[in-house]
């Protein structure tokens, strides 16, 4: 399938490399999808990996709403979400 | 099925793990497709919860990863059931519960009508039942087609009906037609349009006939609009043969409507005293049962003036009787889900008394009451397709009244069919025929 519009050619491009989507709803839920695995779980950071870096969700209250081989999805009081790694 | 109540019905647990690589011991449970949610890190360490059946599986996991568990937790159907396991009289209630529900959804428990203005529920309801329809039948007994061809044939008016039944409920929706639709002729018989009121012609297009006047004429009631009578003549202008039609035509003309409209000098506008009581009832299909209502409550209300009531009506307001009251009432109907309707429902009916107001009308006010009435009338005119040209009225001061009169000038559609006699043509042409 051919799309004409740059941003949505890079998003196929970087799913089909194994890129991670990450998607925030205000700053109450964030949802992972395609990660590789968690590294810690806290009341006020949790953190997981994904293929290129470490991301860190911080914040007050957090709980992992889902947990799956392929999604996470976060609840809570979010304040910020870090992308640590080689390649920042 | 949703979610969490499929989670219910497995039966979950809520597990809390300590100890050293907690994190690799859920990455572990991901790698598997062990579903995990709700999970919360306190001191100790993580708290989850996951289906019953999977907790099996989890512990060889735990012992990989080197971290204990506890359950500190169950629910869902699975540990319901196993609790209440020697409650025998319980899950014999549950199943007849269940049996009886599925049995009630064989039957039809409430009609309802949507989209009837002029016949009333309670007179379609009526002609539902002398057709053998009524709450409580069997759903396979009933024919949705023959409950509208039967509705149609019963009432002229409604255009269009449909029948369907939802879930435990018949649905009857109509169309009504809003406006009168003329008389048509039974068949193709000769007809002339005559004109029903006096006026001027603005406009006439005639799809059949003979048209016998242009725009403009002056035409007074009962003149021939549109014959009936098709004349074919010669060159000599000599008729020699007639046809007969059913006239058909569009004709507008501009009219004169007389306009009267009184209102006593001593209004009559209800006054709500705030008196008011309830009742409540129960109706178990069409038993109903009244319930003891509270007790009334004499209140005046914040709007109400008691000055302008009359003397017996001020004694009216602190006595029980209530001689004049509006009564609303609010029916809430039992039902199962969205469409699963049981034959049980409840109200409450409220009464509220009201006295009517013996104030006087000022010159002003009253021109004011008038002036809303006629622009009512007017609105109501022009919703029937008549165009206003003008308005001429007068308000008077009669004994005991005002009085509002005048003319309204309008275009109108006129003409009305009558019935064409031909006996008179017939002793005379011999050729003449009728034209289908």
């Amino acid at each position: 399938m051919k799309s004409s519009d740059p941003s949505e050619y890079n998003f196929i491009r970087g799913l089909c490399a194994g890129d991670s989507c990450v998607s925030i709803n205000g700053n109450s839920e964030i949802m992972i999808e395609n990660h590789k695995g968690i590294i810690e779980v806290g009341c006020e950071c949790i953190k997981f990996l994904t293929k290129k870096n470490r991301v860190a969700v911080c914040g007050k209250k957090l709980k992992i709403f889902y947990y799956n081989a392929e999604d996470i999805v976060i609840n809570g009081c979010i304040e910020s979400i870090t992308f640590e790694g080689r390649n920042i | 099925m949703n979610n969490s109540l499929l989670r219910w019905f497995l039966g979950y647990i809520e597990v809390h793990i300590h100890g050293a690589n907690q994190e690799r011991f859920l990455n572990i449970c991901a790698n598997h497709n062990v579903k995990l949610w709700n999970l919360r890190s306190d001191k100790e360490g993580i708290a989850f919860n996951i289906i019953a059946a999977d907790f099996k599986r989890i512990r060889s996991f735990a012992d990989k990863s080197g971290i204990r568990m506890r359950v500190t937790e169950k629910a869902g159907l699975p540990f319901f059931m196993h609790a209440n396991r020697k409650r025998k009289l319980l899950a014999v209630g549950v199943l007849a519960a269940l049996v009886i529900i599925y049995g009630m959804s064989f039957f039809i428990w409430d009609i309802s009508f949507e989209g009837n203005v002029h016949y009333t529920d309670e007179v379609l309801l009526k002609h539902l039942s002398r057709n053998g329809y009524h709450p409580l039948m069997l759903k396979n007994k009933i024919t949705c087609e023959d409950i509208e061809t039967g509705i149609r044939h019963e009432y002229d008016d409604i255009t269009w009906v449909s029948a369907r039944i939802d879930g435990s409920r018949l649905v009857v929706a109509v169309n009504e037609n809003e406006i009168a639709s003329e008389a048509t002729a039974a068949d193709n018989r000769p007809v002339d349009i005559v004109s029903d009121v006096n006026g001027v012609i603005t406009d006439i297009v005639t799809r059949s006939g003979t048209p016998m006047v242009a725009v403009g004429d002056e035409v007074s009631e009962g003149q021939v609009l549109v014959s009936g009578v098709l004349e074919i003549t010669d060159d000599g202008e000599s008729v020699v043969n007639r046809h007969f039609t059913c006239s058909d035509a569009d004709i507008s003309a501009q009219t004169m409507i007389n306009y009267y409209d009184k209102i006593p000098v001593v209004g009559s506008e209800k006054a709500y005293t705030g008196k008011n009581r309830q009742k409540y009832y129960l109706m178990i299909g069409d038993f109903k049962i009244n319930l003891p209502g509270i007790k009334d409550r004499f209140k005046i209300s914040d709007d109400f003036d008691i000055k302008k009531l009359p003397s017996e009506g001020i004694k009216n307001i602190f006595t029980d009787r209530y001689e004049m009251y509006d009564s609303v009432d609010e029916v809430h109907h039992a039902r199962l889900g969205d469409s699963l309707f049981l034959p049980l429902r409840w109200g409450r009916i409220t009464d509220r008394e009201y006295i009517f107001n013996g104030q006087m009308y000022t010159k002003n006010e009253a021109k004011g009451e008038l002036s809303s009435r006629l622009e009512d009338y007017i609105e109501k005119l022009i919703k029937k397709g008549i165009q206003i040209i003008d308005k001429n009225v007068k308000i008077d001061r009669y004994d005991d009244s005002y009085i509002m009169s005048g003319e309204i000038t309008v275009i109108e559609s006129i003409g009305r069919s009558v019935p064409l006699d031909t006996s008179g043509y017939a002793e005379n042409e011999p050729h003449e025929e009728n034209v289908q």
